[in-house]
């Protein structure tokens, strides 16, 4: 909200600066987010009267005026706005002036000499109108310094209240705050009340009491409709961000702004003046706005209507059949409290928000209707002159909520803020926003003023109190016990350990959204049914993950379309599945394995360096050797490359190639490899236990083999294993070989085999023995042979 | 029949003759060569020794004496020879395996944490040394747990449809950390010292709000816990964040689950409170959110609020890791650019 000091000080006295303002009513809880200094024009810019107007003999636009600026003799001055009239007053920039970037200087133009310019608004940099000169009004004291006499040395604070500050929604209402910061009280400027110079009244019926309590209404006719709002209301209406419409409307709006009370006013010639009804819509009214938006109410929003039906959306915005026109003579002028609920239902509905439902939504104060009818009764009969009836007033007094009594222990205020404030002193502080209180033993009943719906219970009061002392006089006070915090066991994997792992793999973290593109997430994972949002904020943001891969994959398109040339990527996160949330841990590769280099032959990322990092993570854990990789068909792999990951035997995870048929954007010579698993399993691990080094010498024995191209070569060493007994200290693959030929239909693998015992020297002759039951073995149940 | 003094000049002519060749021999070969061309059987030194005996017996030791002592000499200049010439080969041969040491060292690719993961570890940590536990929490949430419980009624602005992501049965992705303190007020009792760290979502997305991000709830509540404490350690966590002393400035704000409420401003982390486009310059950066737990929160999980005192606070992940590494536009973090992500390792 925007507020203008020279208004504030019309209702305040205070003597800060505008910085000191802004953080005092920001340390107060008014957070002014911004102040800006209204612009001011050259000094030398005046106001002057066009005495006299003299056509250009041959250009048409142009014309020469004689212009009174309160010197002894009138100037002459060229000019080719359109608005020019005798009599009428506008800014004159005197030679020597600075408008824009250019000096005003005495010239000769189009054979006349001109002794000054006439200006526009956005000449003097005051606003947007650039065509027409600023007209200023008939009563402007010509030779006045346009910037005295608009008051321009004026600044705006921009307001950032927070909710439950409504009382604050106005000029008055920040004033108030001034008062209590300065340690003053508010000028009395309360507003006078306007005797009715006729009887003409209106009958109102309200329907909906509960909905609103107070209707406050007044009659006036016989309104000049010539009328034009005068510069000083237009200049703080623009000011505070409202632009001048009619002078009734910008009545209302001043008052709205300056005492937090919305109103409104209908034009009586048009509306069916014989009664007004405040009530609730039926299924099928229909409402034009102001505005022209045409709205379907449907049951249950709050209406003002005459007999023949809606003329406004009562709290957010008048009919636009009823409003004020040119030709306006006679007004009814409302003001009513409509409560909080019934507005926000009709702002929620048509998703509209106006200055006016935005009061009413925070609530306004449901004593000062009739005050703001007296202010812009007052208003209206001073500048557009009319005839006002009395001020009628609906009120349901037992449907107002009234500000409870409440009880303020002194002790407990101190008790919570770590404070120690004296008792007289949290006394003047509580009177000082404006509360009756009353002392008692342990501390004050207190009731908060009408207008303070945020102050209700004792820690409302804390908060009044702890405000209005000063944050910034609480102490801190750190007592850093030694608290709940145990070192994790040695049994667990920290996510920082497993995350240490992958980094020194190559693979960079990535967070993703939680929402991904249902059709990547269809395309990639087809019977995965993942919750959709009723309201995402676009399609491709719409269904909660069931997998880290769409978010993978979005993060890898990203990258590949910057053209980078290896991608590692991983992420640890949440995903929704029917029952639960679950953590996992899903990672992505793709492209050069090392960075291009001397010494190092170039390499894409293969099925094998996803798996060995796999491995490597399950060494944490001490469980890699409980880790099994079966061949599996798998959704969004490679039929040929997909595989379960098992852990003991359970299903954790899956890793393999992305499908290369599955996405457009990436070509299908790009291979790219991808894992995900349940993350609690490498979160938990099993205690190193040291087994004793053997003083024996090893023995070493290569094999190499044929075997079937189909075979698994797991197979086959978990037959060696078991061939050649406890004396086999270590089984390694060294070469696997294949013509890449579809047709072969042999592969050789070569296996070195460690052998050692822990009690004895092996013979060659032992080892011998083993190496021929293991072939035995092989050659009955795989069909291997030894490769000559 | 060989004069005393001929073969005495005989056997000099040999030795120099031999040192000039010695001193000569570029190689241990040919260092060998002359060892068995002077000092071997068929050698003249030998020849000599072999002749003493045709002297007189009294010249005979002293002959012998010098032939000796001369052959001593030749082995000793041929032994320091050879050392001398293995020096040599073993400094060419070493140079010769000279390498480039300025050329790039071999290196495989390293990845490195998401900025807001490390930021969310670094503030885990600095809680977790002054005894916070964590806790943790759904993602999608109910409305209890997300709104009604925390002091928001029906009808409150922040429930309105353009902030809060809902699902068709009326749950929602919860829009704060806050439910944490909830469920776990439900399971602990005080004593409670927690903070809750997580992802957040609310229905925006513009230049500086991402549908996603990162919040860290804290929550204490004991028997003598006062705002004083609060502040005390906010002051704290920040020094230790920003490893810098900054300025605290605590101002009156609206919660509807804390009263009283406060937004913390720090010190602008850029310019030092002089001013600057960061801070817009006012000096201030707005961080957080906190206040004094509203007693609202205690009825239903069952505690006393006359007793028990607390306070809870809420921090934006993203803002704090901004602030820390000069990341100037929120929306990078979620594009997971690995020309971005590379530069925190």
């Amino acid at each position: 909200m925007l507020v203008s000091m020279n208004w504030l000080r019309e209702w305040v006295a205070f003597d800060f600066a505008p910085d000191e303002l802004a953080s005092r009513l920001t340390m107060a809880g008014l957070e002014v987010d911004s102040l800006s200094k209204v612009s001011q024009c050259d000094e030398r810019v005046v106001v002057g009267q066009v005495v006299s107007i003299k056509q250009h003999p041959e250009l048409e636009r142009i014309r020469t005026c004689t212009v009174n600026i309160g010197e002894e003799s009138d100037i002459e001055v060229v000019c080719g706005a359109p608005n020019l009239s005798i009599g009428g007053k506008y800014p004159l920039a005197l030679p020597g002036s600075v408008i824009g970037d250019t000096v005003v200087k005495e010239a000769e133009i189009h054979g006349t000499q001109s002794l000054g310019m006439l200006c526009s608004a956005a000449e003097l940099e005051f606003g947007d109108a650039r065509d027409q000169l600023l007209e200023l009004d008939a009563g402007a004291p010509v030779g006045e310094s346009v910037n005295t006499y608009l008051e321009r040395d004026d600044t705006v604070l921009d307001l950032e209240l927070t909710p439950n500050r409504a009382d604050c929604l106005s000029i008055r209402g920040v004033a108030r705050e001034i008062a209590i910061i300065a340690n003053t009280s508010l000028k009395p400027n309360e507003v006078r009340s306007l005797p009715a110079q006729s009887d003409s009244r209106i009958a109102v019926q309200v329907q909906s009491p509960e909905d609103c309590p107070v209707f406050c209404r007044r009659m006036i006719d016989q309104v000049r409709p010539d009328a034009v709002t005068p510069d000083w209301m237009k200049e703080r209406l623009q000011r505070v961000g409202l632009r001048a419409i009619h002078p009734i409307v910008d009545i209302t709006n001043y008052v709205m702004i300056e005492l937090g009370q919305p109103m409104h006013a209908f034009d009586t010639e048009i509306i069916d003046a014989s009664e007004i009804i405040v009530r609730h819509s039926r299924a099928g009214e229909q409402l034009v706005l102001l505005d022209g938006e045409s709205l379907e109410l449907g049951a249950g929003m709050l209406l003002i209507t005459d007999r023949s039906g809606p003329i406004a959306l009562a709290g957010v915005m008048g009919g636009e059949s009823s409003g004020i026109r040119d030709e306006t003579s006679s007004i009814m002028l409302e003001a009513a409290f409509f409560s909080p609920h019934a507005v926000r239902r009709s702002v929620s509905k048509f998703a509209m928000h106006t200055d006016a439902s935005h009061r009413f939504e925070r609530g306004v104060d449901p004593s000062g209707q009739r005050a703001a009818i007296e202010r812009a009764s007052e208003l209206i009969v001073k500048i557009t002159g009319g005839v006002p009836g009395p001020t009628q007033q609906f009120s349901a007094e037992h449907l107002i909520e009234t500000r409870s009594a409440c009880h303020v222990r002194h002790a407990r205020v101190n008790r919570v803020l770590g404070l120690n404030i004296a008792r007289n002193e949290m006394q003047r502080i509580l009177k000082a926003v404006n509360q009756s209180i009353k002392p008692d033993e342990t501390g004050w009943t207190v009731v908060p003023p009408a207008y303070r719906f945020d102050l209700s219970e004792e820690h409302d009061q804390v908060e009044e109190v702890a405000r209005i002392y000063g944050y910034d006089n609480v102490p801190s006070r750190t007592s850093l016990e030694p608290g709940l915090y145990r070192n994790l066991s040695e049994k667990t994997v920290s996510q920082a350990m497993v995350k240490d792992v992958l980094h020194a793999l190559g693979y960079h973290e990535a967070i993703t959204y939680s929402f991904v593109d249902p059709r990547l997430q269809k395309t990639l994972k087809p019977s995965s049914e993942g919750f959709e949002l009723s309201n995402p904020l676009a399609e491709n943001m719409s269904v909660m993950r069931t997998s880290l891969w769409p978010g993978l994959i979005g993060a890898l398109l990203e990258n590949y379309r910057r053209s980078q040339t290896s991608i590692r990527l991983y992420e640890l996160g949440t995903v929704f599945l029917p029952d639960a949330e679950v953590n996992m841990l899903a990672a992505l590769a793709f492209g050069q394995v090392h960075p291009l280099q001397w010494g190092m032959s170039q390499r894409k990322a293969d099925f094998f360096d996803i798996k060995g990092d796999l491995e490597r993570l399950f060494e944490l854990t001490g469980k890699k050797d409980q880790l099994e990789f079966k061949s599996e068909q798998l959704e969004g792999l490679h039929p040929g490359c997909s595989a379960a990951i098992y852990l003991d035997g359970r299903k954790i995870g899956a890793a393999g190639q992305l499908h290369p048929e599955l996405l457009d954007d990436i070509s299908p010579s790009d291979s790219v490899y991808l894992f995900e698993l349940e993350i609690e399993t490498i979160f938990t691990r099993i205690l190193s236990n040291y087994i004793a080094i053997s003083r024996y010498p090893s023995v070493i024995r290569d094999l190499s083999l044929v075997i079937s191209k189909q075979q698994q070569v797991s197979d086959l060493a978990a037959s060696i294993r078991q061939s050649a007994g406890d004396d086999l200290e270590s089984l390694c693959l060294f070469d696997v070989y294949y013509d890449v030929d579809a047709e072969a239909k042999y592969k050789s693998v070569a296996f070195r085999l460690t052998y050692r015992s822990d009690f004895r020297t092996l013979t060659d002759a032992e080892v011998d023995a083993s190496i021929n039951k293991i072939l035995d073995s092989l050659a009955n149940s795989y069909d291997a042979r030894l490769r000559v | 029949m060989m004069s005393k003094n001929v073969a005495h000049s005989e056997l000099d002519a040999i030795v120099d003759k031999a040192t000039c060749q010695i001193e000569a021999a570029e190689a241990e070969a040919e260092l060998e060569a002359l060892r068995v061309a002077y000092l071997g059987k068929k050698g003249p030194i030998t020849a000599l020794l072999k002749s003493i005996g045709s002297l007189p017996a009294d010249e005979r030791p002293a002959a012998g004496k010098k032939i000796t002592s001369s052959r001593n000499l030749l082995e000793d200049k041929i032994k320091r020879k050879r050392v001398t010439l293995q020096q040599i080969e073993s400094a060419r041969r070493l140079e010769a395996q000279r390498i480039d040491v300025t050329l790039p060292g071999r290196r495989y690719f390293t990845g490195g944490p998401h900025p807001l993961a490390r930021t969310l570890a670094r503030m885990q940590e600095i809680f977790l040394s002054i005894g916070f536990d964590i806790a943790v929490g759904p993602e999608i949430e109910d409305d209890y747990h997300n709104f009604e419980a925390l002091n928001i009624p029906a009808n409150h602005p922040a429930r309105a449809m353009q902030d809060t992501f809902y699902f068709p049965d009326g749950r929602l992705l919860r829009t704060h950390t806050s439910p944490v303190q909830i469920r776990y007020m439900e399971k602990h009792k005080p004593p409670i010292r927690v903070v809750a760290p997580g992802r957040v979502y609310r229905c925006d997305s513009d230049i500086t709000h991402t549908p996603m991000f990162h919040q860290l709830e804290g929550l204490v509540i004991d028997e003598t816990t006062t705002f004083a404490d609060l502040k005390g350690v906010l002051e704290y966590f920040v020094a230790e964040f920003f490893e810098e002393p900054l300025n605290l400035r605590f101002r009156p704000s609206y919660f509807p689950f804390t009263e009283p409420s406060a937004e913390v401003d720090i010190s602008c982390v850029f310019c030092h409170g002089d001013g600057c486009n960061v801070c817009k310059r006012t000096g201030w950066l707005e961080v957080l959110g906190c206040g004094m737990v509203h007693p609202a929160l205690y009825k239903d999980v069952g505690i006393d609020s006359e007793r028990f005192i607390g306070y809870a606070f809420g921090l934006g992940v993203e803002r704090f890791t901004m602030l820390r590494y000069g990341v100037n536009d929120l929306r990078l973090f979620f594009r997971n650019d690995l020309d971005m992500l590379s530069q925190f390792r």
